[in-house]
C-alpha cells in the first residue's frame, strides 16, 4: 500500500511539489502569526518604555510604597506591615524584583549652623534622611563619606550639590535640628561631611535625580534606624519610602494585562498617607500598550486570513486535481474490493506525510518570514534592519499544529465522494461534465453582492468607524474580510465573463483567423473548466498585488504627508532664551522691583541661517490669545502665529494641494498690510467673521492688538483643526481650534520680542543641528525633527507589520499562482501531446504551435491579468479610503487621499511579468522537448 | 507503373540501454501511384517507423526517400513540413481527432491548414459525405463511435487533396464489419480519386483489397507480394 503511494506521488511530482509548497507556506504562515506578533510585541512594549524614559528622562522599571509614622503615638502596624509588603509586591504583581532602596527621612524641619558664621546666620528647612545602597550609586565632589556612628553627640552626613548651595554649607558645618530633640531633649546635630552627585548619569537608582533632594541630610540607613525609629514608642515623625526595582525589559508582553491588573488592586487598596502605594509610572506606558497591542494583534490577525483561506483553497484545488487524475486507480482498487476506508486510509497516510515533511521545512521557515516581515519597509521593500528575536513557544506550536490538521483535512475532504466509485461508475461518468454547486447556485455572484453592500454600509457608518478607531477601539474586522470578500468574489464573476469577451474577439475574426489562432480559440472556448483554476489565481494574484500596495504606500504616505503637515517644517525648535525672570520675584536677599516687565534676550537668530545643512529658516511665534469680541460663556482655543511672509514661505512645508491657491498667495496678501491677519476658516463659519472685518486679540497680559481679516484658510502649516480627546467617561471630545496668522514685525512692535519657535528647512539630513546643539550647548524647550519622526512611523510595529504581511500575502498569491500557472500549463500540454503530434503531423510548424500557446496566453492569462488589474483598482477605490481610517491618528490633519505611486505598479508588474516569463520558459522547453513521432505514439511497436 | 516514393538502403535505428536498436535494416521499397500499399508485419516489426519516415514525420539514420522526385530526407524541416500540409494526409490508429472541434471543423481545419483556396464549405460537405457521415458534421468526436470518428479521420486526410494518405492500423481499434468499411472507402479513394494509399496492418483479412504487399519482420522486407491484378 505504501509503495503504491508512494509511486502515485512520484509519477505526479509536478502536483506534490505544489502541495508541499501550498502545505509549507500555510504552516510557516500559522507559525509566523504568533513568533512575529510575540517579537513585534516586544520590541514595541521595549520601545514604549524607551520612548518614556526618553521624554520623562525617569526609570519606569520601579514601585514605590510609602509609609510614615507619627510621634508618640502606637502606629506603628501600617509601617511593618507596609515594610512587609515591600518585599512581596513585586512578586505578587507578577514582577522579577532586581533592587530594593529605602528611603526614610524626618519631617521638614528648621536647621541652622552653630559654627556662628557671618554670612549664615538664617535657618534653613532641612531634614535628616537615609537611602540604603546610596554609597555604590554617588561620587564625593568635596569631602568624605559619612561615618556611620555618632561622635560626640553628632551625627555626620553628606548633602548633595543642590543642598550644598542653597544651605549655604560649607564642609564639617554643623547643624543644629531644632525641631527634633534627640534621647536626651537637646536638639539633633548634623556635620555635613561630604557632597555628592550621582556617579553614573543614567542611573536607575536615582528615581528622583539628587538635585532634587535639596533639602535632605543624608546619614547612614543603620545610625537613622538606631536614632529615629523606634516601632514601640515613637519619637519622631518620619515618612518612609521603599522603591522596588525591576527590569522592565524582561516584562513579557503576554504578562502585561495581568500586571496592570495586580498593580491597580495594589493602587486602590493602599492609599492612606501611613500605607500607601504609589501609582507606578509604569502603569500609563502599560496601558496604552495594551490598547495598541490588541490593535497590533487584531491587523495581524485579520491581514492574515485572507492569504490563509486562499493556501487552503489552493491545496483543496491541487488535491482536487490529483484525485481527478487518480480516479482511473482508485476506481480500479475499489472494483478489486478495497473498502472505502482503506483507500481514505491510504489518502490519510498520503496527507499527513506531505503535512509532516512540510511542517519540518516549515518551522524555520516561518521563523525566517518573520524576521523578513520584521524588516519590511514598505510594500516589496525591506531594508535591514535590528532583526526580530524569533522564539518558539507553545503557542507556535499550536498554531502549527493546527495548520497541519487544517491541511490534511483538507487534501482527504475531496476522496470521501470518490472512494465510492467503481470502474463501472467512473467509466459512466467520464464524459459527464457537471458544473460545480457554487457555479450552479451563483455562489460567487451572491458573495460579490454581499460585499458591494458591505461597501456602501461601511460607507454610511464612516463616521461611526473614525470615532471608533480614534477612541482607541480596533476597526471592525468585517471590513478587512469585505475587502477580500469583493476581490475574491469578483475575480471568480469575471471567469464568468471572460468566455464571451473571447467568444465575441473569436465570432469577430473567426473569418481571417489563421490555423493556430483558429485551433487556440476553440481550445479556449471548449475546455474551460481546467483554465479557471489558473486563472483565478492569476486574478487574485494582481488584483491582492494592486490592492495591497495601495494599502501599503496609502497608509504609509498619508502618515507621512501629516507628520509633515503637523511639525510644519523639518526642523522645528525654540531655544532657552535668557530673561530677567530673576529679578521679577523677591528673594531672602533681594527685593523685587514691582515696575520691571518680564524682557527677554534674544539670542542671535542669524547663526542658524548660515549653518551648513540649512536651507532657509524663519522666526515663527507661537502664542495663546483671546478675542474680544467673542462674548459666549464657554472659553475657546484660539492661537496666534506670527510670521515674516517671505521666510515663511521658503522654510515652511505645505502641500500646495490643500489650499485652493498657493499658499505664497496668502503670503503676500498677508505682506501687504502689517495689520492684516489670515483667519482658520472657523473663525467665518462659526464665529461669523468676514474679510474686511476688524479683530482684536489679546495675550496672557492683556495686551490688545487690532487686525483686519484679509482671508480664511482651510489649511496652514503645522494648524490642526480639530484636537481630539478622550474624556473620562471614555468619550471622544471634538475641540475646535482657532488660529490667526499676522505679521510678526507687527506683533513684536506691540507686545516686544518673545520667544519664538526657529522653523528650518534642510538640504535633506538634520544632522548638523544636533551637531551644532552638542558644540554650542544649545538648549531646547521644544524640538521636532521630520525626519527622524519618519522614520520611527516606518518602525511603527503596526505600520511594519502590516506592510510586512501584505508584501508576504501578495508573495503567497504569487507562489501560488506561479505553481496554478505551471501546473495548469504542463497538464494541458501533457494532455495535448497527442494534439501537438497531430498537428505537426498535418504540418504545423513548431513555432506555429508555439504561437497557438502564445494566443491562448493572451486570452485567458493575459485576460486574467487585465481582469485582476481592473478588480484590484476597484478594490483600493473601494476599501482604501475605508481602511486608511483605521491607521488614522487623533493628530490626523491632512485629508486622507487614495495614494498610487508609478513605482509601485513597475515592480508589481515587473514581479507578476518576470513570473510569467519563466513560466513560459518552462513550458517551452516542454513543447520543444515534444517529438511527433513519440507523441503520436507511433513509435509503439 | 509510376511510383510515388522510392527508398533506397534506409536503415533507423534507436540507442537503447545497451547500445543501439536496429528498427530497420536496409530496406529498399517503391510505392506504386494511385494504388493501395500495405506494409504487413507483427508487433515490433517496423512498419509504423518505416512508415514515419515516408510520411517524412522522420529522418532515417542512412539512406534516401525519394518522393515526387524529391529527397525529402536532406530537405529541410519547412520543406517537409510543407509537404505534410500539401501532398500527404495521415490517419492514425488511436483516432486522432481534434478533441475541442467537431466532425465539420476537424475536416476544415486541415483546409486551413494547407491554405485551401477554393470553397471550403462545399469542400468539407464533400468529404463528409465521401465517408458518409454528412449528418453528423455538428458532432464533437466524444459523441461519435469508434469507426465514425476513424472516418472523420479519413474525411480529414482527403480534405486537402492529398497525393497520398498513410494510414497506420485504422482498424485496429474497430470492429471487422467497421473495419471493412475503412478499407472500402480507401479502395475507393484509391480508384475514383487517384490517391496513393499506405496503410499498416497485421490483419491478413484485408489484404484482398491490396494492390501491393511488403512484409516486414525484424526491420527487414521478407516478402514483396508483387502487384496484383
Amino acid at each position: 500500500m505504501i509503495r503504491f503511494m508512494l509511486q502515485k506521488l512520484l509519477y505526479k511530482k509536478w502536483m506534490v511539489i505544489s502541495l508541499l509548497i501550498g502545505n509549507i507556506l500555510l504552516i510557516a504562515i500559522a507559525c509566523s502569526n504568533p513568533m512575529y506578533k510575540n517579537a513585534s510585541l516586544q520590541r514595541t512594549l521595549k520601545k514604549s518604555f524607551g520612548d518614556y524614559i526618553e521624554q520623562e528622562g525617569v526609570y519606569p522599571g520601579v514601585v514605590a510604597v510609602e509609609s510614615a509614622m507619627t510621634k508618640d503615638q502606637s502606629n506603628e502596624s501600617d509601617y511593618l506591615m507596609m515594610s512587609e509588603l515591600s518585599d512581596t509586591v513585586l512578586k505578587d504583581i507578577g514582577l522579577e524584583q532586581t533592587d530594593c532602596v529605602k528611603m526614610i527621612s524626618t519631617m521638614k524641619s528648621n536647621a541652622a549652623s552653630i559654627m556662628g558664621r557671618e554670612d549664615n546666620t538664617k535657618s534653613h528647612t532641612m531634614r535628616i534622611s537615609s537611602m540604603t545602597g546610596i554609597e555604590d550609586h554617588i561620587k564625593l565632589l568635596a569631602g568624605r563619606m559619612y561615618d556611620t556612628s555618632v561622635k560626640d553627640g553628632v551625627i555626620e552626613a553628606i548633602v548633595s550639590q543642590k543642598t550644598f548651595v542653597d544651605a549655604n554649607l560649607i564642609l564639617d558645618e554643623v547643624m543644629e535640628f531644632k525641631d527634633e530633640m534627640g534621647k536626651d531633649g537637646k536638639p539633633v546635630d548634623v556635620k555635613v561631611v561630604g557632597v555628592f552627585t550621582n556617579s553614573e548619569a543614567e542611573d536607575s537608582y536615582w528615581v528622583k535625580s539628587p538635585s532634587d533632594y535639596a533639602t535632605e541630610c543624608f546619614i547612614s540607613p543603620e545610625l537613622f534606624e538606631a536614632q529615629f525609629i523606634n516601632t514601640n514608642k515613637q519619637l519622631y515623625n518620619v515618612e518612609a519610602l521603599w522603591y522596588m526595582f525591576f527590569d522592565y525589559e524582561k516584562l513579557e508582553p503576554a504578562d502585561v494585562k495581568k500586571v496592570v491588573k495586580n498593580t491597580e488592586k495594589y493602587v486602590d487598596k493602599y492609599n492612606t498617607k501611613t500605607a500607601r502605594f504609589d501609582e507606578p509610572a509604569y502603569l500609563p506606558v502599560l496601558r496604552d500598550f495594551i490598547l495598541s497591542q490588541n490593535k497590533i494583534v487584531a491587523t495581524l490577525l485579520i491581514l492574515q486570513v485572507p492569504v490563509l483561506v486562499l493556501l487552503c483553497a489552493f491545496i483543496f484545488m491541487i488535491s482536487r486535481q490529483m484525485l481527478d487524475l487518480e480516479q482511473n486507480e482508485i476506481a480500479l482498487l475499489k472494483s478489486r474490493g478495497s473498502s472505502k476506508s482503506q483507500i481514505i486510509t491510504i489518502y490519510l497516510l498520503q496527507s499527513a506525510a506531505i503535512a509532516l515533511v512540510s511542517a519540518v521545512i516549515a518551522l524555520p521557515f516561518g521563523a525566517f518570514l518573520c524576521k523578513v516581515l520584521g524588516s519590511a519597509n514598505g510594500f516589496l521593500e525591506f531594508v535591514h534592519r535590528g532583526s526580530l528575536k524569533v522564539r518558539m513557544d507553545w503557542q507556535v506550536i499550536l498554531y502549527g499544529l493546527a495548520a497541519i490538521i487544517v491541511s490534511v483535512a483538507v487534501m482527504v475532504l475531496p476522496v470521501f465522494k470518490d472512494a465510492n466509485i467503481t470502474i463501472v461508475n467512473y467509466k459512466q461518468q467520464k464524459n459527464k461534465v457537471k458544473k460545480p454547486l457554487w457555479r450552479r447556485v451563483y455562489l460567487d455572484v451572491i458573495l460579490f453582492a454581499v460585499s458591494v453592500y458591505g461597501i456602501y454600509s461601511f460607507n454610511d457608518r464612516k463616521e461611526n468607524l473614525i470615532f471608533r478607531v480614534l477612541s482607541g477601539e480596533s476597526i471592525d474586522p468585517m471590513l478587512f474580510l469585505c475587502a477580500s470578500l469583493f476581490i475574491i468574489s469578483a475575480g471568480i464573476v469575471a471567469l464568468r465573463i471572460q468566455p464571451v469577451i473571447v467568444k465575441a474577439v473569436y465570432l469577430i475574426s473567426k473569418k481571417f483567423l489563421r490555423p493556430a489562432a483558429f485551433a487556440s480559440f476553440l481550445q479556449i472556448l471548449r475546455s474551460r473548466g481546467k483554465q479557471r483554476f489558473m486563472m483565478v489565481f492569476l486574478i487574485l494574484t494582481v488584483a491582492l498585488g494592486i490592492y495591497n500596495t495601495t494599502v501599503a504606500r496609502t497608509i504609509l504616505s498619508n502618515a507621512e504627508k501629516n507628520l509633515e503637515y503637523k511639525d510644519g517644517a523639518d526642523i522645528v525648535f525654540k531655544e532657552v532664551w535668557k530673561d530677567n525672570s530673576a529679578f521679577l520675584v523677591s528673594t531672602a536677599t533681594y527685593e523685587a522691583d514691582e515696575n520691571l516687565e518680564l524682557t527677554y534676550t534674544e539670542p542671535d537668530y542669524s547663526r542658524f541661517e548660515g549653518l551648513s545643512g540649512v536651507q532657509s529658516a524663519a522666526r515663527v511665534l507661537r502664542e495663546d490669545v483671546t478675542i474680544s469680541g467673542y462674548k459666549e460663556q464657554e472659553p475657546i482655543s484660539i492661537s496666534l502665529m506670527g510670521i515674516n511672509t517671505k521666510e515663511f514661505g521658503e522654510t515652511a512645508n505645505f502641500d500646495p494641494a490643500l489650499l485652493p491657491e498657493h499658499i505664497n498667495t496668502y503670503l503676500n496678501v498677508l505682506g501687504s498690510n502689517m495689520e492684516a491677519v489670515l483667519l482658520s476658516m472657523n473663525f467665518h463659519t462659526i464665529l461669523e467673521y468676514d474679510i474686511g472685518d476688524k479683530i482684536e486679540y489679546a495675550n496672557e497680559d492683556g495686551d490688545v492688538i487690532s487686525a483686519v481679516v484679509y482671508g480664511f484658510f482651510d489649511y496652514w502649516p503645522s494648524y490642526m483643526q480639530t484636537d481630539y480627546s478622550i474624556t473620562d467617561e471614555g468619550t471622544l471630545a471634538e475641540n475646535e481650534q482657532y488660529l490667526i496668522v499676522a505679521n510678526l514685525s507687527r506683533v513684536q512692535e506691540m507686545w516686544g520680542v518673545t520667544p519664538y519657535q526657529v522653523w528650518l528647512k534642510t538640504d535633506g539630513s538634520s544632522q548638523f543641528i544636533y551637531d551644532y546643539a552638542e558644540e554650542t550647548d544649545l538648549a531646547f524647550t521644544e524640538f521636532s525633527d521630520t525626519a527622524a519622526d519618519m522614520v520611527d512611523i516606518r518602525n511603527n510595529t503596526l505600520f511594519q507589520g502590516t506592510n510586512g504581511i501584505l508584501t508576504m500575502s501578495f508573495i503567497v498569491v504569487l507562489i501560488l499562482c506561479c505553481a496554478g500557472f505551471l501546473i495548469y500549463w504542463i497538464l494541458s500540454i501533457r494532455q495535448r501531446e497527442l494534439l501537438f503530434g497531430v498537428f505537426r503531423a498535418m504540418g504545423m510548424k513548431k513555432s506555429e504551435i508555439i504561437s497557438m500557446l502564445i494566443n491562448e496566453q493572451i486570452f485567458s492569462s493575459g485576460l486574467s491579468v487585465v481582469i485582476g488589474a481592473v478588480i484590484g483598482i476597484l478594490a483600493s477605490r473601494f476599501f482604501v479610503p475605508l481602511v486608511q481610517i483605521f491607521y488614522s491618528t487623533t493628530e490626523q490633519a491632512v485629508p486622507l487621499v487614495v495614494v498610487n505611486k508609478s513605482i509601485d505598479m513597475i515592480r508589481l508588474f515587473g514581479v507578476i511579468g518576470v513570473v510569467i516569463l519563466i513560466c513560459m520558459v518552462i513550458l517551452a522547453v516542454i513543447i520543444t522537448r515534444i517529438r511527433i513521432s513519440q507523441a503520436l505514439k507511433l513509435g509503439e511497436d | 507503373m509510376a511510383s510515388i516514393i522510392e527508398t533506397h538502403n534506409i536503415v533507423q535505428s534507436f540507442p537503447v540501454s545497451d547500445g543501439e536498436f536496429y528498427a530497420l535494416k536496409n530496406i529498399n521499397i517503391s510505392i506504386p501511384e494511385k494504388k493501395m500499399t500495405i506494409l504487413r508485419g507483427r508487433s515490433g516489426s517496423g512498419k509504423t517507423t518505416l512508415m514515419n519516415l515516408l510520411g517524412a514525420l522522420d529522418r532515417p539514420k542512412s539512406g534516401s526517400i525519394i518522393f515526387g522526385g524529391e529527397d525529402i530526407t536532406s530537405m529541410s524541416e519547412r520543406g517537409r513540413e510543407e509537404i505534410r500540409k500539401t501532398k500527404i494526409g495521415f490517419v492514425f490508429q488511436s483516432v486522432a481527432l481534434i478533441p475541442i472541434m467537431t466532425a465539420y471543423e476537424n475536416v476544415e481545419f486541415a483546409l486551413r491548414l494547407s491554405g485551401y483556396k477554393g470553397n471550403r464549405k462545399e469542400r468539407v460537405l464533400e468529404c463528409l459525405k465521401m465517408v458518409g457521415l454528412l449528418k453528423r458534421a455538428g458532432h464533437m468526436p466524444e459523441e461519435l463511435s469508434g469507426g465514425e470518428q476513424q472516418r472523420v479521420a479519413i474525411a480529414r486526410a482527403i480534405a486537402h487533396k492529398p497525393e497520398i494518405i498513410f494510414a497506420d492500423e485504422p482498424t485496429a481499434e474497430l470492429d471487422s464489419g467497421t473495419g471493412l468499411q475503412v478499407i472500402r472507402i480507401f479502395k475507393e479513394l484509391a480508384q475514383n480519386e487517384g490517391i496513393t494509399i499506405v496503410m499498416t496492418t497485421h490483419d491478413t483479412g484485408l489484404m484482398g483489397a491490396s494492390d501491393q504487399i511488403y512484409e516486414l519482420e525484424d526491420g527487414e522486407i521478407v516478402e514483396k507480394d508483387k502487384e496484383r491484378e
